[in-house]
């Protein structure tokens, strides 16, 4: 299918696109917010340049593509920094739910964006991490070389992370 | 996060625990509620994509299509453009070489090397006394430039010249290269072609 989709094949381009976009838009989700469906669309043209040159299997493929994205992010925080007047749109953004409110929503309609939801109250880092392991279903290995630390930090991050999720929603199953 | 609640967060998770989690492993039966909770939130959060994330593939169907269509040209004219320049740079060479002599063609390289130095007069002298000039006898010697001018004065023949040293030389150690500038006559390096006969610039003439 890689190879398909690197010779110019639209259908398998297709194929490939519906296999890793969830998962490139979760982890869009945490990392950028709001922006994600658009740091997606960057993504994909970035990766639909390069896709001729790119050698690898799936799971290579996924590193790189969520390489690019993260990479993508960071252009736009520094581009924020650097403009960092922002405007909020409506009140909505204002009132986004702490840690326990969406902890509660995540078990109360059990669904993706509340999942995610509840995954992105984490600290950034955790948060990161622990959507590369179990949405885009990297090791710690790959996390490790995405995120730019050593696998003994990675694993330490995810594991700090499950463990205030898990924190949360005992909070919330026991009242 | 205090010391207390990480220790409670410790006992609610053990590595073990966490590790199986992250794989997608989910939790026994037996384990607390915030553990069966927590395992549920991540399969959802794993779960395959929606109708609403799947919503813009024909639009990034599209944008594959021209920008694979975009890039497919242009990486062409780039392999042209190289090949057109890789034709000129090595033409270009080839064409330099072959029209412009190198500059180190003609270059000798005198080594001193057994072979008595010449007098610094004889060399260098240009009186009509000098015993390096010896005007007059270019010809009858028939070594320097004579009348003729077609006799090339080959400088392995020519004192100060050290025979056998220069590169190439058939005549080394042959009974000319012996002969002192006295009975020779011919002029010291650099000379030739200043005497009677003149005009024979074509001999090799040592570079310092």
């Amino acid at each position: 299918m890689l190879r398909a989709a690197a010779c110019g094949d639209e259908s398998a381009f297709a194929r490939l696109w519906r296999d890793a976009h969830p998962r490139l838009l979760r982890y869009l989700y945490v990392l950028a917010g709001d922006a994600a469906e658009d740091v997606a669309g960057e993504v994909w043209l970035e990766v639909a340049r390069g896709l001729a040159q790119f050698r690898g299997g799936e799971q290579e493929f996924r590193c790189w593509l969520l390489t690019l994205a993260r990479r993508r992010v960071i252009d736009m925080r520094r581009y924020d920094a650097r403009h960092s007047v922002r405007l909020v749109a409506d009140t909505e953004e204002l009132d986004r739910p702490g840690g326990d409110d969406a902890a509660g929503a995540a078990l109360d309609n059990l669904s993706t964006e509340a999942a995610m939801a509840l995954i992105a109250t984490l600290p950034r880092e955790q948060a990161e991490v622990i959507v590369l392991r179990v949405v885009a279903g990297l090791d710690v290995g790959q996390v490790a070389r995405i995120v730019g630390k050593r696998p003994g930090a990675v694993r330490v991050a995810a594991h700090r992370g499950l463990r205030t999720l898990a924190a949360r929603l005992g909070q919330h199953v026991t009242r | 996060m205090s010391i207390l609640s990480r220790l409670r967060a410790r006992r609610l998770l053990d590595a073990a625990r966490a590790e199986a989690l992250l794989a997608g492993l989910g939790v026994p039966a037996q384990a607390p509620a915030g553990q069966q909770a927590l395992a549920r939130v991540l399969e959802a959060a794993a779960a395959p994509g929606s109708e609403k994330e799947l919503a813009g593939q024909v639009a990034a169907a599209a944008a594959f299509v021209q920008v694979t269509s975009e890039v497919k040209p242009r990486r062409a004219a780039r392999r042209a453009l190289a090949a057109v320049v890789c034709a000129v740079v090595v033409g270009g060479t080839a064409v330099y070489a072959g029209v412009v002599a190198s500059p180190h063609h003609n270059k000798m390289v005198v080594v001193p090397f057994g072979v008595p130095a010449a007098h610094p007069h004889g060399l260098h002298s240009s009186g009509p006394g000098s015993p390096g000039r010896a005007v007059g006898q270019d010809s009858r010697d028939g070594w320097g430039p004579g009348r003729s001018g077609h006799r090339p004065v080959h400088p392995v023949t020519s004192p100060g010249f050290p025979v056998g040293k220069v590169p190439g030389n058939k005549q080394a150690g042959t009974g000319l290269q012996s002969r002192p500038q006295s009975e020779t006559g011919v002029p010291p390096p650099g000379r030739v072609g200043a005497g009677k006969g003149g005009g024979n610039d074509a001999g090799p003439r040592p570079l310092a």
